[in-house]
C-alpha cells in the first residue's frame, strides 16, 4: 500500500473557471452581465426616482433610463446566447463548454425577464403602482403586521404539535393487524383528508362552537382544527415512515424480549422519525400557508394572522399593498423554517450512514 | 428445566404460509450444551424452523416448549422467555441509530432493567469477548459486516441466554470476514458450552463444531445424526444428493 497521501484532483468551481477559453469566458460573462445590468440597473433607476410615493415609483418604471437599462440588458443577453450557441461545438473541453452553456442560459433568463418587464411597463403602471405598491401606507401597520406574522407562527406551530401527537397515535392504529382498531383510524384520516380545510374550520367554528354555544374563540377553534387536520396527514407520513423500516429491526427487538410498544418506542420510531423529516417539512410548510384560511372565521384585531392583516389593511385603506406585504410575510416565515428543518435533518443523520444518508 | 432434561421441544409442528406448507410434522428436541446444526437446500424450511423456536414464526399447528414451558400457549409470557433465547440474523439487524455499545445496552436497560453503569460494564465486557472493545462508540454503518455480526452476537449474549439461535449468520459476509464470526461461535460452543441451534451453509463448521446435524428438505426433517455419520454415511438419497452438491 502506498504511504503517499493522495488528494483528489480539484474539479470544483475554480477548476472550471481556469479551464475557460477566451470565447467561452466571454459568452458566460455576457450572460451574467445581462442579468447583472438588469437587476442592478433597475434597482438604481427606481431608487433614484424613489420607491415611494407610488407616483415616483411608476415614473421610475416607465422612465427612459429604465428603458435604456432594459435595452442594454437585452443586447448583452442576446449576445451571450448567440456567442455561446455559436462556439459550443467548437470548444475542446467539458469545462469550457460549461462556460458556453452558462452564457446561453443566463442570457436567456435575462431576455425572458426583460420581455416580461417590458410588457408590464407598457401597461397602466400608474394605476397598478397606486394599488399594489403604495408602500407608505404599510408604515402605520408595521406593528400590527409583525404581530400577525407571530400569530401565523403560533397557529402553525400549535397546529403542528397537536397534529404530531394525533398522527403518532393514529399511525399506530392504522398499522394494527386488527380491523376493529384500523377502521376508526382510517375513518378519521379519510374524513380529514377528504374534506376541505375551509369546510372543517367553518363547521367547527360556526357549527360546533357557535351552534352548540361552546365558549371557544375563532383563534382557539382554528388551532384545534388545524391540529385535527394535520393529524390526519401526519398519520399517513408516520405510517409510511414506520413501514419503511426493515422488518428485521422489529424482529431483532422482539427477539431481545421487547414487547410491541417497547420495540416501537425504542427501535422503530427513532428511525422512522428521522426518515419522515423531509415529508414533514413539506407538510408543515403547507400548514403554515393553510393558516391563511383562518381569516375566513373573522379574528379579532389582536388575533389576526398574516392573511387577515392583509385584508384588514385593504379594508381600512382600500389599497392592496397589504396583500403584497402578506406574500412577503409568508416567505419570511416559511423560508427560514425550511432552512432550520434542513439543518436539523443533517444533524440527525450524522453517523447514520445506514439510513439512506 | 423440564424433567426430561430437554431445553427445547417441538411437537408435531406444522407451518403454512398461505398455501405453502413450509414445516411438516416437525418433532425436535434440543438438549442443554448441545450444538445442533441444521442444513438443507434453500427453501427447505430451516430458517422457519429456527424462527419457530422463539416464536418469531407462530406454528400453524403443534406445540413449542422451552424449559418445559409451552411458548405456543397464549398465556405464556413470550417476552420473558425470549430474553432466555438469543438470536442472530443473516442480515445482522443492528439498530442503526445506536452505537455498538448502545445496541447492546438497549435491552439490558429497557428489558432487564439494569442500571446504566451495570449495563455499560456488561456491554463492554461482551465487546471485549468478541474482540471489539475499541468499537464501542462506532455506529453500525461504520463497521464491517463481520464486525457488525460480532456486535449482534454480543447483543444477544448480553441477556445471558440459555440458548442461542444462529440464522445463516455468515451468508451475507464477504469470504474473508466469515472466519472472524465463526471463531466467535466456535469459542462460544467449546469454551462456554452454550446450547446452540445453527442454520448454516458452512459444512466445515457443522462437521467440526456440531454435536448433531439435521438435514431438512421440503419442510421435513429427513435425516439426523452425528456429523461424522451424516456427512460420511448419509442414509437418505436426498441427503446424499444435497451433500454431493455442496461438499
Amino acid at each position: 500500500m502506498s504511504t503517499v497521501v493522495e488528494t483528489a484532483p480539484d474539479r470544483g468551481f475554480r477548476y472550471v473557471v481556469r479551464e475557460q477559453t477566451p470565447l467561452s469566458a466571454a459568452s458566460a460573462l455576457l450572460g451574467a452581465g445581462a442579468l447583472g445590468v438588469l437587476v442592478v440597473g433597475t434597482i438604481g433607476v427606481l431608487t433614484s426616482f424613489g420607491w415611494t410615493p407610488s407616483q415616483q415609483l411608476a415614473e421610475g418604471i416607465t422612465s427612459g433610463a429604465q428603458g435604456a437599462v432594459l435595452l442594454v440588458a437585452a443586447a448583452l443577453g442576446l449576445a451571450g446566447v448567440a456567442l455561446g450557441a455559436w462556439i459550443y461545438r467548437r470548444l475542446p473541453t467539458k469545462p469550457s463548454r460549461e462556460g458556453a452553456v452558462a452564457g446561453v442560459v443566463l442570457g436567456a433568463q435575462a431576455l425572458v425577464l426583460v420581455g416580461l418587464y417590458w410588457w408590464f411597463r407598457s401597461g397602466n403602471v400608474d394605476v397598478f403602482a397606486r394599488n399594489f405598491f403604495e408602500f407608505a401606507i404599510l408604515e402605520e401597520f408595521a406593528t400590527h403586521f409583525l404581530r400577525a406574522a407571530g400569530n401565523t407562527i403560533i397557529l402553525a406551530l400549535s397546529g403542528e404539535a397537536i397534529g404530531i401527537a394525533i398522527g403518532l397515535v393514529l399511525s399506530m392504529f392504522a398499522l394494527s393487524s386488527r380491523a376493529v382498531v384500523r377502521a376508526p383510524a382510517r375513518l378519521y384520516i379519510n374524513f380529514f383528508r377528504g374534506t376541505p380545510l375551509l369546510w372543517q374550520l367553518s363547521f367547527f367554528f360556526f357549527g360546533i362552537a357557535l351552534g352548540l354555544r361552546i365558549n371557544l374563540s375563532a383563534y382557539q377553534v382554528a388551532i384545534l382544527v388545524l391540529g385535527l387536520n394535520a393529524g390526519a396527514y401526519s398519520a399517513e407520513i408516520f405510517r409510511a415512515g414506520i413501514q419503511s423500516i426493515e422488518r428485521g429491526q422489529f424482529e431483532a427487538a422482539r427477539s431481545l424480549g421487547m414487547g410491541y410498544f417497547k420495540a416501537m418506542r425504542l427501535v422503530i420510531l427513532p428511525q422512522a422519525v428521522r426518515r419522515v423529516i423531509p415529508p414533514f417539512t413539506n407538510e408543515f410548510v403547507i400548514l403554515i400557508k393553510d393558516t391563511s384560511l383562518v381569516a375566513f372565521l373573522g379574528l379579532t384585531f389582536q388575533q389576526q394572522e398574516l392573511m387577515s392583516a392583509g385584508r384588514e389593511i385593504f379594508q381600512q385603506t382600500f389599497n392592496a399593498t397589504g396583500f403584497v406585504a402578506t406574500a412577503a410575510g409568508y416567505l419570511v416565515v416559511t423560508l427560514p423554517m425550511i432552512r432550520v428543518v434542513t439543518w436539523l435533518e443533517r444533524r440527525m443523520r450524522s453517523g447514520l450512514t445506514g439510513i439512506g444518508a | 428445566m423440564s424433567s426430561d432434561g430437554v431445553l427445547v421441544r417441538l411437537e408435531d409442528v406444522q407451518k403454512w404460509f398461505g398455501d405453502l406448507h413450509v414445516l411438516r410434522d416437525v418433532n425436535l428436541a434440543v438438549h442443554p450444551r448441545e450444538v445442533l446444526v441444521v442444513i438443507g437446500p434453500s427453501g427447505s424450511g430451516k430458517s422457519t424452523l429456527l424462527r419457530t423456536i422463539n416464536l418469531l414464526e407462530e406454528p400453524t399447528e403443534g406445540r413449542v416448549f422451552f424449559e418445559g414451558l409451552e411458548l405456543t400457549d397464549v398465556r405464556c409470557d413470550l417476552n420473558a422467555a425470549r430474553t432466555q433465547i438469543g438470536m442472530v440474523f443473516q442480515s445482522f439487524n443492528l439498530f442503526p441509530h445506536k452505537t455498538a455499545l448502545g445496541n447492546i445496552t438497549l435491552a439490558l436497560r429497557n428489558v432487564l432493567g439494569l442500571s446504566k453503569e451495570h449495563a455499560r460494564a456488561r456491554a463492554l465486557e461482551l465487546l471485549r469477548q468478541v474482540g471489539l472493545e475499541g468499537k464501542a462508540d462506532a455506529y453500525p454503518g461504520h463497521l464491517s459486516g463481520g464486525q457488525q455480526q460480532r456486535v449482534a452476537i454480543a447483543r444477544a449474549l448480553a441477556l445471558r441466554p440459555k440458548l442461542m439461535l444462529f440464522d445463516e449468520v455468515t451468508s451475507a459476509l464477504d469470504p474473508e470476514l466469515i472466519k472472524e464470526v465463526l471463531d466467535v461461535m466456535r469459542a462460544l460452543a467449546t469454551e462456554f458450552h452454550m446450547t446452540m441451534v445453527v442454520v448454516t451453509h458452512e459444512m466445515g463448521f457443522a462437521r467440526e463444531v456440531g454435536d448433531r446435524v439435521i438435514f431438512m428438505d421440503h419442510g421435513r426433517i429427513v435425516e439426523e445424526g452425528p456429523p461424522g455419520q451424516l456427512f460420511e454415511h448419509p442414509q437418505n438419497e436426498r441427503t446424499v444428493k444435497f451433500l454431493g452438491q455442496v461438499l
